[in-house]
């Protein structure tokens, strides 16, 4: 938060802090998600990309014409 | 004199055929008009396929078209001096461009003069289409606006595009398109392609690459001969848009479970961010530039409704068809298309640098923001009844939105607003219930540090309703967040979405109902 921001704000006649415990009630919430699959590190994501490559060829020789 | 074209007033009579006339005006009154364009056009172009295509596409806001030969195209010329020129058959070098315009303006032929009575001619000028003399997939290089397409509805990524004509520099706004080769390049090629050139005319950062230079980037030798007609895989894709000086991600979507894809999928097109996207099953790559929502009333969702459930068809620039095609987003709404978006397997998008916070970071994290923060401080709709939607903006951006909209975010948001830190991007986060959403309107919005890491406790800048703004110190974590009061304004208050990445879609004719299947 800039200076600028913070004399800003404490010359607001209506500001208050958050009240205690409600940060510490998200965090809590936050850590008991399950990280998505997609977010397991790099062996997924190294998996994922050698998937990729191992199943998907754009336009290829092949390619039909599908619209016209 | 003002007139349409006419060969004895140009002063050409008898002596040359029209295909030595080099700019020539045909007025449209009807799809047939379009015929007229073939006249003068050798074969090398092939005419009759695209003029097809435009009388399938093209609606009738178009009023006339000026045919220029002999244009000289950077991209097709590309491919010429790397690939036409090594082949045994011979190919011309130019190429034929077809500019689109509107019932107001005149051409005058003798003169060469353009003209409009409100002497503004970037307001009827709708864009451009190159034809390459390749014999068979003639369409290089083309900027249409897509207030011109027959069938696109909704919102739509675009740049505006500068085309010089007859010593006149014109300005219009669209996304860049054209056919693919079938040899120097296929789909994919020319979807990278389209994503680059708008980029480069859109970012200032980004350098024009022309279409055998994109080709180039595909591999580290050189991918010539062969290798271009073969296709790219997704993490050449990838490298293309890596040296492009982006920072591109793949998302491969999980059969079990697609929703997360196409959540994600909505997020980087509302941020601006033109979508590859890839299918296995038609083996094909297009490009995902807009979207169209839904009729709101038949939307059914469960516990959490996400923007995604009320999209209804998405725009896309498959080489195929003319720019700025709808295909539907679900099976159940195919009608006569041929594909939707479940036909999709994987998207990359090519994103700037500094967005380290990822989607599905956001995805999880706005949700339990809003549970266990937002409800604290504000009243806002239940689980059941609310709509998430986020995406990504610049911080100038949002600032500049919070200007324009000062009615709605009062003096003290706007003030803070423009006394807060940010990084360049920014992660904007909207809640709505479902009676908002069907209005255009929010409960809340939080903007989320985009630089933020997976490990951020709190990757907020602040977060607002229309009479609580709650501001957090990024500077340390050892500062509770600050909620402020905001006045109430005259007549109250209500929060429009924020559509500020995308442009509407102003389609100048009714929809006919004639678009060609996808």
């Amino acid at each position: 938060m800039t200076d600028a921001l913070r004399k800003y704000l404490s010359r607001l006649p209506n500001t208050r802090t958050l009240a205690d415990g409600v940060i510490e009630d998200y965090q809590d919430e936050m850590a008991s998600k399950v990280i998505p699959k997609n977010l397991r590190g790099s062996f997924e994501k190294r998996r994922i990309a050698t998937e990729a490559r191992a199943r998907s060829v754009q336009g290829s020789a092949k390619q039909r014409d599908k619209g016209d | 004199m003002v007139q349409t074209y006419n060969a004895e007033a140009a002063g050409i009579g008898e002596r040359e055929h029209l295909g030595d006339v080099m700019y020539r005006w045909i007025p449209i009154e009807a799809d047939t008009d379009f015929e007229k364009i073939a006249e003068g056009i050798p074969a090398d172009y092939a005419p009759t396929r695209v003029i097809k295509r435009l009388k399938e596409g093209i609606s009738l806001a178009v009023r006339a078209v000026l045919v220029e030969q002999e244009y000289v195209d950077k991209d097709y010329r590309s491919t010429y001096y790397h690939y036409y020129a090594k082949k045994g058959r011979e190919y011309r070098t130019d190429c034929v461009r077809l500019h689109f315009f509107d019932a107001l303006v005149k051409f005058d032929a003798e003169a060469l003069l353009l003209s409009t009575p409100d002497e503004k001619l970037d307001d009827h000028y709708f864009g451009y289409m190159v034809l390459r003399p390749t014999l068979h997939r003639t369409i290089g290089r083309t900027v249409l606006s897509p207030d011109i397409r027959r069938g696109a509805r909704g919102f739509v990524i675009t740049a505006r595009h500068k085309v010089h004509l007859l010593g006149y520099t014109l300005h219009f706004s669209g996304f860049p398109s054209m056919d693919q080769h079938e040899d120097i390049s296929v789909c994919s090629h020319a979807a990278c392609w389209a994503i680059l050139r708008h980029y480069s005319e859109r970012f200032a950062q980004h350098r024009e690459i022309l279409l055998h230079g994109v080709t180039m980037l595909a591999s580290r030798g050189d991918p010539g001969g062969l290798s271009p007609s073969d296709g790219l895989i997704e993490p050449e894709a990838e490298r293309i848009f890596r040296a492009a000086g982006t920072y591109p991600v793949t998302e491969r979507k999980d059969p079990d479970d697609p929703e997360p894809f196409y959540r994600h999928l909505l997020a980087y097109l509302e941020s601006g961010f033109p979508l590859y996207l890839t299918s296995e099953e038609y083996e094909h790559a297009l490009v995902c530039v807009g979207h169209k929502w839904r009729d709101t009333a038949t939307v059914s969702q469960g516990e959490v409704g996400h923007a995604w459930d009320r999209v209804e068809s998405v725009l896309v620039v498959d080489d195929h068809h003319l720019p700025y095609l709808a295909v539907p987003a679900r099976e159940d709404d195919i009608g006569d298309a041929t594909y939707t978006l479940e036909n999709i397997d994987a998207l990359v998008v090519a994103l700037p640098e500094k967005i380290f916070f990822r989607v599905d970071q956001v995805e999880r994290t706005a949700i339990a923001f809003f549970r266990k923060i937002l409800g604290r401080e504000m009243a806002l709709p239940a689980d059941e009844d609310l709509v998430v939607r986020y995406f990504v903006t610049t911080a100038p951006g949002l600032r500049e939105y919070a200007q324009k909209n000062r009615s709605a975010f009062g003096n003290v948001l706007v003030n803070s607003i423009m006394r807060q830190r940010m990084a360049q991007f920014v992660w904007i986060v909207e809640f709505a219930s479902v009676a908002q959403w069907n209005l255009g309107i929010i409960t809340a919005r939080a903007v989320m540090d985009a630089t933020a890491s997976a490990a951020d406790q709190q990757p907020f800048w602040f977060a607002h309703d229309a009479a609580t703004a709650i501001f957090f110190d990024r500077s340390t974590e050892q500062t509770a967040p600050v909620v402020v009061a905001l006045p109430a304004q005259a007549g109250g208050t209500t929060l429009p979405r924020m559509e500020r990445n995308l442009r509407p879609v102003k389609p100048s004719e009714p929809d006919t109902n004639r678009e060609v299947k996808p």
